[in-house]
């Protein structure tokens, strides 16, 4: 019986053990964390509030304006506001997607901009009511911001075409709103180095046309030997949809634009085959940067910067990089993306939409206070908090812009406000993301390397979009 | 009779020791491990976009791997057997260089005198810094303008330069990435030798040098048969590694270019985690299948193994 | 003789010229760190050719609130350390020495799972740990980690357990000790180089764990080493001076703990892995 004895006292030691393990780790785990229980020494004029309101996030860059906003709200509700941020974007992606699968949401949380983009069935608060009960806050925002974010016809229609898309989606109406866009910004911004230009004696306006635009940088290669052209060619949609998209509109025009989007036309048609073919020449031409294809979005900025390539493309955003990788403002000269010869928008303005929204959870404890913050952090004063901290370009009009630096204030400035056609029809020309379009990624890349011509290519991207048609 | 009901009683005692022993590791796997991967193995029979939530997903029956296995999905079934092809040829370069290179090198290392130590040590740092940030290292010596090109040009070797980097051109960027996955599986696998080194009788040696054998034939005929049950182990474990490989390839070329170092793991991210129209059911399917595969090519590596002994 | 001389002398050259090719990446790390960002990539070479930046490692020490993350990785690797021990001891012991019904097929059911696809179970584990109430907290990660160690941990102790020689446990058992203090009195202690080896291999997944804790934790007060290194990735451009500072710093606890656990690591290796 002795044997027994020994067993019950392990037992009883090793179910210690475990209890301790267990009471040792979950303490780690609750260290006291909710400082929000308003703790404010002496500060008897500030109002105090239990309420902590928690924000997710995933820019690294946008958290000292975030938690500019957050502080300026304190000290006006009591009401703490915590933000969390987690990097890099897919492992946000599965975060948030965990979060909204197990209905474990936060009050707030930031999302990449679009109709119902983060709404996850129904996880996110509408806000259409809100925003035409206070028409001042309303019309405050630039109209591309809201109008990249409300719900049109168009997207329904695609949502009844998708085999795939929850009934919840099926079942959303038009004039809807599930996030409330924060900032604005554009792609299709070419940069370039206006000391090698200078040197090549080409001059600093921005080029008519692609065509003249290759031009110029035959020349720069010509004078100085630098390649004309870099960027992430590694990077799906960076040419697709920082670029492409926007020069068969103008190409084109809305109509037959819409018509390609919706592979009702060929790439391999005449009308569409540039887009295959600039990478073909710039490729042939040794106007790429060689390794073009290696480089992510950062150290393709980074071989711009040390004047390894002549003009690189980029959005409203890449400014801010290209500063702080070192290059002056005033080395640098900035253009929309050039327009092909003869196309039918040779005009069309840079158009602005939203990048980055906020969403409420619909079910939140604390859904009343979540959404008063998010209207203060869209507020006059909450945006240019915001935008000074997180060198963002808010998506507000602000009136007063003096406190913030010189760059944003450029940064704003080359927003432009009204809305257009381009930006009204963001499901037309996120159909970029598709997959024929990956199809075609990997063919840009086969071009760049030589193993493919821009006809190829087309017909891969063309035979691609036909097998996704037959699935709609 | 006697005996054996005492024995059965005893056996029985054995057995529920046996259980309450394995109690804490059972536990453990039925609530976190088994109850999880039953989990995803259902939601492989579901549709599930990305964004919709649980309660709504849609029962798909067999679809999800119709779509990647008989091409139902022609561009998702595409991607899907090239990054097979590239797992496989993965697999074969891994395991041919990383079993004679490690044997080589614990080899090398048992027979000097001096230095056994700080060799090992340095040997070992791949295994200790095996970051995140050691793949930016990788891209940086694979660059245009990197070591690897500098160094071909320093010895002349200007033809065999990649022009657009070594992680950049169709034919190098896979053998590129078998390259840092061999760098860094070999540290592991050199231990396991040199451990196993360690254990064989030292008179099995003394003894093939009095018979007057090389050293290729005391490599051959002892220490290789010595060291069979560590190559297995060896073996599943680089097989298994380099079936399920995904952060050197997602950090250095995230399967370009033109899909040329694509893997199944990164499909499953890709269509689980980035593509916003993705379908988390079909990346669970991926995973499975990947999971019976890996499953069976190891059985199959294990019983030829074996058997050749 | 002489061919004696001449083949060590290839032994060190290889060894040699592996050596480097072992360390130049880590030797690489530590240059970067003491360089300006826009030198980083920019020279060719490996250290800084001005003036060494030390401001960095102070930058990113002030920034990192390293002493939090560190407590909180220490609280983490150590407890998901002992429940391997302890849980895979046991259960390693069962295997090797005991006969039970389901011995096999148990057996088994922990070697397979070393081949189940990590990437796809990390949302059905998230929901999992949602049920029990264990995201954001450190309990949510140790648990995983244990039993994603069970593979390498049930195999290598029950090995190990079946090198010792089964005299002992004969005549341990036959002086009355039951199974239990046969494990804990007798083997256990005896297991020291395989815990070391298991310890050691564990440490280095639990330490430089990462995907596992970005999807579980909210709260950034329990962050480990690894996220918050990731937070030292600015959002304007990559700052490579910061991020291999803060990557060295994280990971100079484990190359301590493996110079100084080196030795056993061998020998648990050598008896735990051959005995198959």
């Amino acid at each position: 019986m002795k044997k027994n004895v020994w067993t019950k006292r392990n037992m009883i030691a090793f179910a210690t053990a475990v209890l301790l393990l267990a009471l040792t780790a979950c303490g780690g785990g609750n260290e006291p964390g909710n400082t929000g229980t308003g703790a404010s020494p002496g500060g008897s004029a500030a109002p105090k509030s239990d309420v902590t309101l928690t924000l997710w996030h995933w820019k690294v860059g946008f958290d000292p304006g975030l938690k500019a906003v957050a502080d300026a709200y304190k000290k006006k509700t009591g009401i703490t506001v915590e933000t969390q941020v987690t990097t890099p974007d897919d492992a946000y992606t599965q975060k948030v997607t965990a979060a909204a699968t197990a209905n474990n949401m936060p009050d707030i949380y930031l999302y990449w901009s679009g109709p119902t983009n983060g709404a996850f069935d129904g996880r996110a608060m509408e806000w259409s009511a809100e925003l035409d009960k206070d028409p001042a806050w309303k019309n405050s925002f630039y109209p591309s911001a809201l109008s990249g974010t409300v719900i049109k016809q168009s997207q329904l229609d695609s949502y009844a075409k998708d085999k795939k898309a929850s009934d919840w989606l099926k079942s959303r109406q038009i004039g809807q709103y599930y996030g409330i866009p924060i900032d604005v910004g554009s792609f299709y911004t070419i940069y370039g180095n206006a000391k090698l230009l200078q040197e090549a004696g080409v001059p600093l306006e921005a080029p008519p046309t692609v065509e003249q635009w290759l031009k110029d940088m035959d020349t720069v290669k010509a004078k100085t030997g630098v390649p004309g052209f870099v960027f992430s060619a590694k990077t799906f949609s960076v040419y697709e949809n920082w670029m492409a998209n926007f020069q068969d509109y103008m190409k084109n025009g809305p109509e037959e634009f819409t018509k390609f989007m919706n592979r009702e036309s060929k790439m391999s048609d005449p009308a569409h085959l540039q887009v295959a073919k600039f990478i073909e020449d710039i490729s042939r031409s040794g106007n790429l940067l060689k390794g073009a294809v290696t480089l992510d979005i950062d150290p393709s900025d980074q071989a711009f910067a040390q004047g390894k390539a002549t003009y690189t493309l980029g959005g409203t955003f890449t400014l801010s990089s290209l500063t702080a990788l070192g290059m002056k403002p005033e080395d640098i000269v900035s253009f929309r993306v050039p327009a092909y010869e003869g196309s039918k928008v040779p005009d069309a303005k840079l158009p602005s939409f939203p990048l980055v929204q906020a969403i409420v959870t619909d079910n939140g404890p604390h859904k009343q206070e979540a959404i008063d913050f998010v209207k203060y952090l869209t507020s006059e004063e909450g945006m240019t908090l915001y935008a000074a901290g997180a060198l963002d370009v808010p998506s507000v009009q602000l009136k007063n812009r003096d406190s913030l630096s010189p760059i944003l204030q450029s940064m704003i400035g080359s927003i432009g406000s009204e809305a257009n056609w381009y930006a009204d029809n963001a499901d037309t020309y996120n159909k970029v993301f598709g997959a024929e379009w990956n199809k075609f990624h990997e063919m840009k890349q086969k071009i760049i390397l030589g193993s493919a011509t821009a006809e190829e290519a087309a017909r891969e991207f063309d035979k691609a979009a036909e097998a996704e048609k037959a699935k709609e | 009779m006697k005996s054996g009901s005492f024995h059965s009683k005893a056996a029985r005692r054995e057995a529920a020791s046996a259980y309450l022993l394995m109690a804490p590791a059972i536990l453990l796997f039925l609530v976190i491990g088994l109850f999880t991967v039953l989990f995803s193995i259902g939601l492989s029979f579901f549709h599930m976009g990305h964004g919709s939530l649980i309660a709504n997903a849609k029962f798909a029956g067999l679809d999800n791997f119709k779509d990647f296995l008989l091409g139902d999905d022609q561009l998702l079934s595409e991607s899907f057997w090239r990054a097979l092809r590239n797992n496989l040829i993965i697999c074969v370069s891994v395991v041919a260089l990383v079993i004679p290179v490690s044997l080589l090198i614990s080899v090398l290392l048992q027979n000097i005198a001096r230095g056994v130590r700080l060799f090992r040590t340095l040997l070992l740092l791949p295994m200790v810094s095996s970051s995140v940030a050691i793949y930016y290292v990788w891209t940086g010596i694979y660059e245009p303008s990197g070591l690897l090109n500098r160094l071909l040009q320093a010895i002349g070797w200007k033809s065999a330069m990649a022009a657009n980097g070594w992680l950049g051109e169709l034919h190098t960027s896979l053998p590129a990435i078998i390259a840092v996955i061999v760098w860094g599986m070999i540290p592991g696998t050199m231990i396991l030798y040199f451990a196993g080194l360690q254990t064989i009788d030292s008179h099995l040696y003394e003894s093939a040098d009095i018979d007057g054998a090389s050293f290729g034939q005391k490599l051959l005929h002892i220490t290789w048969p010595m060291l069979k049950p560590i190559t297995v182990i060896a073996v599943i474990m680089s097989l298994n590694g380099a079936i399920q490989i995904f952060d050197p390839i997602w950090i250095m070329t995230k399967g370009g270019p033109a899909g040329s170092t694509e893997v199944v793991s990164v499909v499953i991210y890709q269509e689980a985690f980035v593509n916003m129209k993705g379908d988390l059911g079909r990346a669970n399917a991926m995973g499975w299948t990947m999971f019976a595969l890996t499953f069976v090519i190891s059985l199959i590596s294990m019983r030829t193994l074996k058997e050749k002994t | 003789m002489k061919r004696g001389i001449s083949a060590k002398m290839i032994s060190y050259a290889i060894l040699l010229l592996w050596s480097a090719i072992c360390v130049y990446p880590l030797l690489w790390m530590i240059g970067a760190s003491f360089k300006e960002p826009s030198e980083v990539f920019a020279g060719y070479a490996l250290f800084p050719t001005g003036a060494w930046n030390w401001h960095t490692y102070v930058d990113v020490w002030d920034r990192m609130h390293f002493f939090r993350y560190f407590v909180n990785s220490v609280n983490v690797t150590f407890w998901t350390l002992v429940g391997i021990n302890l849980f895979y001891t046991m259960a390693g012991f069962a295997f090797a020495k005991l006969r039970f019904p389901g011995s096999a097929f148990w057996f088994y059911i922990f070697l397979a799972m070393m081949f189940v696809p990590g990437i796809t179970i990390m949302i059905p584990l998230y929901l999992t740990e949602n049920e029990l109430h264990l995201l954001n907290t450190h309990l949510g990660l140790i648990l995983p980690l244990v039993n994603g160690s069970a593979p390498l941990a049930v195999f290598l102790f029950r090995n190990y357990f079946r090198s010792i020689p089964h005299e002992i446990y004969e005549s341990v058992r036959l002086d009355g000790a039951g199974i239990f203090r046969t494990l804990f009195r007798i083997y256990i202690p005896l297991a020291l180089p395989a815990m070391a080896t298991i310890t050691i291999t564990n440490f280095l997944g639990s330490w430089n764990s990462l995907v596992l804790p970005m999807v579980m934790l909210n709260d950034s007060k329990l962050f480990t080493l690894p996220l918050a290194v990731l937070l030292l990735d600015s959002g304007v451009f990559r700052q490579w001076n910061v991020l291999m500072a803060g990557a060295l710093i994280s990971i100079v606890p484990v190359v301590l703990a493996f110079l100084f656990f080196q030795k056993y690591y061998i020998q648990g290796l050598s008896a735990g892995a051959i005995k198959s």
